[in-house]
């Protein structure tokens, strides 16, 4: 993999957030999901969404939109979860990425993606490895590790503790949206 | 240790076992040493072990646990009593054989024996004649006692350190024509001292047509290890010295072991042509050098093991073994299930066939109750006796004392219990901590114990047994206990209680548990650093269990852990709350209520249970969960750590046997989530930690009442 980076060509999973086209490296997927309900954990970011059961295993889902600061995975037909392995600490992890949808497996020119900008992509620039065109579409090479593997997702104590002081009470209000998605 | 054989392997895992009897059989000798059973079964253990030793490899085990055995065997017979000293030596050869058995093969090989002579140099003491036996130590000087006093080999008794000699012999062709045979020679010089032979130079192959069967080919070089005097050792060729070529050199004055005398030897290889000089000065050079690395190897150990060399200063962990035992009865049991399984499924398989409801719902009830017993079966497979665990507490008990000056007696009951062999495994340090903890502060010094009109000697007892679904594990002593004053004292020099507060006994006892607290006046080195409650109890929290510490000033202190059976299953009731369902550990359940709500609910608020007043947690509120706040309520009551606190759900869907899934990484804080488990249909239910629970509620509380009314709290 480390040398398929240096020459050649590379396969891409491409996924939609919002209007924004993404791709992800085929060595880090495992599987794609059809969305299924996912189990609330108090307590957590919003956009963590959940645990789903994989074969018998409680796997974390991360809303990538919510993170991206996109807004927010609505269910629809099309919304699916992808199955990814990151490496965490040697260890071998897995995680759902919630994507609007999944389109399609593709292979890029190495040479053909570039490096990200400094500014002006919908999302922080040390998430993305590169930009790639496909067509006349561009999309935004993510860097799954860094993405999955980043503080706010790895470290959610933190956050929940803030969150705590900022409101002692928790607020069911703020929530109420996501009242459809586990009726 | 992965690549090597797998029998080695074997007998590594078996010499483990075997060491441990050993260990178990040795402590109980020193409390009953007339058990003739025991000695026999310990001479056994060694015996084994030195034979796998000799057959897998393990050289030094095997030459190590010759002498030791020697020594059992007198023990057995009657010839040697049992004393204090001589186990004392038994448990310190028990640990040097662990550290053999461990240590990497190849490396620092002579410092493991230096520190096997070192060992072996004790145990002569105890051997017949002093000598060691077959076992010749390393060190330059005649070993401890009388070495020479009876000597072992046929020649007259020399004084002075023995020797080693070189002996070089060129047999001539002819010699068996003059009835002469060098196997003869070399079976005479045997009697004589250890010798080493290697025979080199040409020899032609059997079937060459110039081989002749009767002529003698090549050279042999001989060391010899021997305390007789060169002279003795010339007798032996006296009748060949005419016609064959004998030359007899001292080579090094002193003892060298077996395996040096083959190395050395190995350096004449392919010398046969060399002229006698140029061998022996290639022969003086190595001599000279291994002299050189046993004397490094040796001040080596002398460093390590210090003067007194009565407890082994670092003892290798034990490494946590891969493998397990299993009782031969509960696999068959498995066997046979597993084969009712079969026809299980090949009845279901008729069934669905037949399209015969009737005969499914019989399967789908024959399966249940295989499912139940497969089950507990599987699950039995992991269990251990406590048991083993208790017996290195013995030891530890009995070193630790030693060196604090202080007379103990450690009893252990109800070691049969049977525990998960994680659970097992990670209660080791935390009874450890609290072993140490009773011995060095809790136990006082024998005068003082007789000061206070107690026996001298200390009484510390460690019991295990089984209640209503858990293990009780309960460490008491009969010493100072645990000054409340002083702990008060120190609380509130550390702020963990206000000034002006009036805490409750149990509240002075958690204290305790609290990261650095320590009212120990000083550090010793086993304990008193403060480190170490809090472990204790984030240790057993981990294993979803609990600690509890009762003291009476002047009369003892206890520790009482409650651990579950096992960590992978455990039994709870399934609770609803909107969309959310949870899965309460039927451990902590004592009930169900009911309440109408009416008005705005609060997180937390009150209710009455049997005349008291309890508080209940609404779980909708706490955990945000999204949903109408239905008018009627389902209350569970829990207990946990004496507290009652009701807990508000929507609906109680009903008893469930929860799988334990742990739960990401990602999720660590949320210390009240002891994992997640699959329900039948797919969904996940999250299962509820409950003493962390409360806890995380009562903080929560205390923060929102310290801004506003700081009068009410959550309990009483």
């Amino acid at each position: 993999m480390a040398q398929d980076a240096q020459f050649g060509s590379q396969r891409f999973l491409t996924l939609t957030l919002g209007e924004e086209l993404f791709a992800i490296d085929i060595f880090s997927v495992r599987e794609i999901l059809d969305y299924t309900d996912i189990t609330r954990i108090p307590q957590t970011p919003e956009y963590m969404r959940g645990v789903v059961n994989v074969r018998g295993n409680a796997v974390p889902v991360v809303d990538l939109r919510m993170k991206f600061g996109l807004g927010r995975v609505e269910r629809t037909l099309n919304t699916r979860i992808v199955i990814v392995e990151i490496k965490k600490d040697d260890t071998l992890s897995v995680m759902g990425a919630l994507a609007d949808s999944v389109k399609e497996v593709l292979e890029l020119e190495t040479d053909r993606i570039d490096p990200p900008p400094r500014m002006g992509a919908a999302v922080r620039a040390d998430f993305i490895r590169g930009i790639g065109k496909h067509g006349d579409r561009f999309l935004l090479v993510l860097d799954v590790d860094k993405v999955f593997s980043s503080d706010e997702i790895q470290d959610l104590s933190r956050l929940a503790d803030t969150d705590a002081e900022a409101k002692p009470v928790p607020q069911p209000a703020e929530t109420v949206s996501d009242e459809e998605f586990f009726r | 240790m992965s690549d090597i054989d797998p029998s080695i392997g074997l007998y590594v895992e078996e010499t483990r076992e075997l060491l441990g009897e050993l260990e178990r059989g040795l402590l109980e000798l020193e409390s009953n040493p007339g058990d003739t059973e025991r000695v026999d079964a310990c001479f056994r253990a060694m015996h084994t072990i030195k034979g796998g030793g000799a057959m897998f490899g393990f050289d030094e085990i095997s030459r190590f646990t010759h002498d030791v055995e020697t020594v059992l065997d007198r023990v057995r017979s009657g010839e040697l009593p049992i004393t204090r000293e001589l186990l004392s030596l038994t448990l310190a050869a028990k640990d040097h054989i662990l550290v053999l058995l461990e240590a990497p093969r190849d490396t620092a090989v002579d410092e493991l024996r230096q520190a096997s002579d070192v060992l072996l140099a004790a145990f002569a003491a105890y051997l017949p004649n002093g000598t060691a036996g077959h076992a010749q130590p390393a060190l330059d000087q005649p070993a401890a006692g009388a070495a020479t006093d009876d000597n072992p080999y046929a020649c007259p008794a020399q004084s002075g350190p023995p020797g080693i000699y070189w002996v070089r012999l060129r047999p001539s062709a002819t010699m068996l024509h003059t009835g002469n045979d060098p196997v003869r020679l070399l079976a005479e010089l045997d009697t004589l001292g250890m010798v080493r032979v290697l025979r080199h130079g040409p020899l032609p192959a059997l079937d060459d047509s110039d081989y002749d069967p009767e002529a003698v080919y090549g050279v042999f070089d001989l060391l010899v290890c021997t305390p007789c005097s060169a002279e003795s050792l010339r007798d032996v060729f006296i009748f060949v010295e005419g016609d064959s070529e004998v030359s007899l050199t001292r080579i090094h004055t002193g003892l060298l072991r077996g395996s040096d005398l083959d190395e050395l030897l190995a350096t004449l290889v392919g010398q046969d042509e060399a002229t006698i000089d140029a061998a022996q000065q290639r022969l003086e050079a190595h001599v000279a050098a291994k002299v050189a690395a046993i004397d490094v190897a040796k001040k080596k150990v002398q460093a390590r093991t210090g003067p007194t060399e009565g407890e082994p200063a670092a003892r290798p962990q034990p490494t946590a073994a891969a493998t397990l035992r299993v009782d031969a009865g509960r696999l068959d049991s498995l066997v046979s299930m597993v084969g009712e399984l079969v026809i299980l499924q090949s009845r279901l398989r008729q069934a669905a066939k037949a399209k015969d409801i009737d005969a499914v719902a019989e399967v789908d009830e024959d399966l249940e109750r295989l499912t139940d017993t497969l089950r507990d079966v599987a699950l039995g497979l992991r269990m251990l006796p406590i048991g083993s665990v208790f017996s290195q507490f013995t030891r530890l008990t009995r070193d630790l004392s030693a060196s604090l000056g202080k007379e103990v007696e450690f009893v252990a009951v109800g070691g049969e219990t049977e525990l998960d062999k994680t659970v097992i495994d990670r209660m080791k340090d935390p009874l450890v901590h609290l072993l140490r903890n009773s011995l060095d502060h809790g136990l006082e010094p024998p005068q003082e114990r007789l000061a206070n009109g107690k026996p001298a000697c200390g009484r510390i007892t460690l019991s295990a047994m089984h209640s209503a679904g858990n293990v009780v594990i309960v460490i008491a002593d009969d010493g100072r206990g645990i000054d409340l004053s002083v702990v008060r004292r120190k609380a509130m020099e550390r702020g963990l209680i206000a000034p002006d507060a009036e805490p409750t006994e149990k509240e002075l006892f958690d204290c305790i548990f609290k990261p650095g607290f320590s009212t120990a006046a000083t550090v010793s080195d086993v304990s008193g650093r403060g480190v170490g409650m809090d472990v204790v109890k984030r240790n057993i929290e981990a294993l979803r269990g609990t600690v509890e510490l009762e003291s009476v000033l002047g009369q003892g202190a206890r520790v009482t852990i409650r651990l579950p059976l096992t960590l992978a299953i455990i039994d709870g009731f399934n609770v609803m709350v909107g969309g959310d369902s949870y899965i309460v550990p039927l451990a902590n359940l004592r009930g169900f209520q009911e309440r109408f709500v009416n008005e705005v609910v609060r997180t937390v608020e009150t209710l009455e249970r049997m005349g008291e007043l309890v508080p209940v947690v609404s779980l909708r509120r706490l955990f945000a969960v999204p949903g109408q706040q239905p008018v009627y309520e389902r209350v569970v009551i829990t207990e946990t750590e004496g507290e009652t606190v009701g807990f508000c759900v929507d609906r109680v869907i009903g008893r469930q046997q929860a799988v334990i899934k742990s739960l990401d990484d990602c999720y660590r804080h949320l210390k009240w989530i002891s994992g997640t488990t699959i329900n039948g249909d797919g969904s996940i239910s999250l299962i509820l930690d409950v003493p962390q629970l409360v806890r995380f509620v009562r903080s929560r509380e205390e923060t929102r009442l310290q801004a506003t009314d700081p009068s009410r709290t959550l309990v009483q």
